[in-house]
């Protein structure tokens, strides 16, 4: 469902990502692990076909992004990093924004907006303008948007970044959820969330993959998450 | 290639309702149909003439716009990227000739608006003073329509650059820009307005 063949960006002479290659089947629930600078977000960005690939494929759901961007990104949810959203409308006119861009229409537009604001439990600030929200509440506005048209594949930027302990807890019993249904790929800077959330972990460093398997093969060395973390990832950019 | 109204469409009414939802806005619209009539009628000419017509309008309004043309378009890409909703807009499943055209026609929504503003100004104090030609007075105005459609899309190509730090997009070579014929089905060689410092950072 989410396919990176030899993905790789260059930045003049810098090489951002190097010769990415993975494949999440429909249904898993992946962590996309690194240090700053790795390469997690240009990997993200070239999947959603935001950024375009200096070589290799992205595809989503079966559909080259380079070729067939318009029929991947009809079946993809996409959450940027920091959750970016239009300060000066309400929640409910950016989900109606996003419906009307997006082609749905009559009762299923107004099902679906519904659905996503109860799903994200939105009610009470939706007729507040964004930027008076709080970041937990601004982020659960960001997930419902991913929602709104029911993709088949989630992209998540840090989902959980800058939130407070109780508010990754509920970002994560979301993620957990949709994972039953869905393809995910989660990027995250927080080690705790591959046990909590990820079927298989993929770990890269300086733009490179240094590991791709289950959460419980990458402890299969001993140590902890941490250690095994610094060891792979060691040498890049912090 | 058919273009998706429901798209045009969202990315207008998004456009045009946030202009008006900034005091800026009606401020701006407010300066430029006050200097509309200053040029129009402060200069003596327009009284030694003794004519009903918009001559030093016409001599002035060119200087007008180049203010408040971008006044209109320098938020059109600069601020969707200094948001990252960039992101959002262009990954949703559409062209990028949709979102640019959605957002050019709100850029023209906003601007005809400021036009009718000062033609009913203009209007009200030439039936004061005289008879105006009304064929002529709507020519001039129409005139000035097509002058800011140029100057909007030159406006909007000028948000797009000034809100891209690495500016290598202008310097690719063509071919390499149409590579794949990834154009045509919405795909871009580099995000739009994308600044590619922050993405290796945040990488």
């Amino acid at each position: 469902m989410i396919e990176a063949n030899g993905l790789t960006k260059y930045y003049g002479t810098f090489i951002a990502v190097k010769d990415m290659t993975f494949r999440v089947p429909r249904g898993q629930v992946v962590a996309f692990l690194g240090p700053n600078g790795a390469g997690k977000s240009t990997t993200m960005k070239m999947l959603t076909g935001y950024l375009a690939a200096s070589a290799g494929t992205a595809r989503i759901a079966g559909f080259d992004m380079a070729t067939d961007r318009i029929a991947g990104a009809k079946r993809l949810g996409y959450l940027p990093e920091n959750g970016p959203l239009y300060p000066d409308m309400t929640p409910r006119s950016l989900l109606e924004f996003f419906a009307d861009a997006r082609g749905l229409s009559g009762n299923y537009k107004k099902e679906r907006i519904e659905a996503v604001i109860r799903q994200c439990e939105l009610g009470s600030v939706i007729g507040k303008a964004i930027d008076k929200l709080s970041k937990g509440y601004r982020q659960r506005v960001g997930m419902a948007q991913v929602l709104l048209h029911e993709p088949d594949v989630l992209i998540l930027d840090e989902p959980t970044s800058g939130l407070d302990p109780n508010q990754i807890r509920e970002v994560r019993g979301n993620i957990r959820r949709l994972g039953e249904k869905k393809t995910i790929l989660l990027s995250t800077h927080i080690l705790q969330e591959v046990d909590a959330l990820a079927d298989r972990v993929i770990m890269v460093a300086e733009g490179r993959l240094v590991f791709d398997g289950k959460p419980q093969d990458l402890l299969a060395g001993g140590g902890s998450l941490d250690d095994r973390f610094y060891e792979l990832t060691r040498g890049s950019a912090a | 290639m058919a273009m998706k109204w429901h798209v045009l469409d969202a990315v207008f009414k998004r456009n045009f309702v946030a202009y008006f939802s900034n005091p800026t806005g009606y401020v701006f619209i407010c300066v430029f149909v006050l200097l509309g009539s200053l040029a129009a009628f402060w200069p003596p000419e327009f009284f030694n003439s003794n004519l009903a017509n918009l001559d030093q309008l016409n001599r002035y309004l060119p200087y007008i716009m180049l203010v408040f043309i971008p006044a209109i378009t320098m938020s059109v890409w600069a601020e969707e990227r200094r948001q990252g909703t960039d992101e959002l807009l262009l990954t949703i499943p559409a062209t990028d000739q949709e979102v640019v055209f959605g957002k050019y026609l709100a850029a023209v929504g906003i601007f005809t608006v400021a036009l009718m503003f000062s033609m009913v100004c203009n209007l009200i104090i030439l039936l004061r003073w005289g008879t105006p030609d009304a064929g002529l007075f709507f020519t001039n105005y129409l005139g000035y329509w097509f002058v800011g459609l140029a100057m909007l899309a030159i406006g909007m190509v000028a948000s797009f650059l000034t809100s891209q730090p690495d500016r290598r997009i202008c310097a690719r070579p063509a071919a390499q820009r149409s590579a794949g014929g990834g154009r045509s089905s919405g795909h871009r060689d580099e995000p739009v307005v994308g600044g590619n410092s922050a993405v290796v950072e945040h990488g």
